[in-house]
């Protein structure tokens, strides 16, 4: 089963709900690295880094682990700069049963002048349950 | 229980000792404050698969 975590950055105004802004657009905020680590190691692959001014290896990584790098069978991959401009996520996969302490490590071009929120989601499969009297368990 | 008609109740009975799966997605924040050019954060802690 896949099981991913997927990062994005916003807005404190977006994720309250401004009328004026879209709550579904993603950008890098002036994000330069993204470190993943797991009990204080970091996670092979990491960190993501600028080139320059190019986000290739954020985007790279993105279509890699949303398994739309080099698919035929994907019908739709966003562009660089739709990913650029819109679509700044951050995915990873992890493996079956990994335990233990989850930290990221974030490093921005400049000091941040307002706040920032980081999303993330971790996706996961569950099942409910229902016993002989009907009493639900999430699994 | 409030059961409508003996459909429902055949379907409902089929639930019994069985189980549905669902994709879970919670969605969880953390604030960055101004001011700072690097974050360490702490994003999960146990197993990370739950």
């Amino acid at each position: 089963m896949p099981e991913l975590m997927v990062f994005g950055l916003m807005d404190v105004k977006q994720y309250a709900g401004a009328y004026d802004q879209s709550c579904t657009k993603f950008t890098r905020n002036g994000l330069t690295s993204f470190e993943l680590s797991l009990n204080s190691d970091v996670i092979n692959g990491y960190p993501l880094e600028m080139k320059g001014i190019d986000s290739i290896e954020f985007y790279h990584r993105y279509l890699q682990n949303t398994n739309r790098l080099d698919n035929p069978f994907c019908s739709t991959v966003i562009t660089h700069a739709q990913y650029d401009n819109c679509n700044f996520l951050l995915v990873h996969n992890f493996d079956d049963g990994e335990e233990g302490q989850l930290t990221c490590k974030l490093k921005f071009a400049n000091a941040l002048t307002e706040k920032l929120m980081l999303i993330y989601m971790p996706v996961s499969e569950k099942r409910l349950h229902f016993d002989n009297f009907f009493n639900v368990l999430k699994q | 229980m409030y059961i409508t008609s003996n459909e429902i109740d055949q379907r409902i009975s089929r639930l019994k000792g069985h189980s549905i799966p669902f994709t879970d997605f919670p969605m969880r924040s953390i604030v960055l404050n101004e001011g700072v050019t690097s974050y360490n954060l702490t994003l999960v802690n146990g197993m990370i698969n739950r």
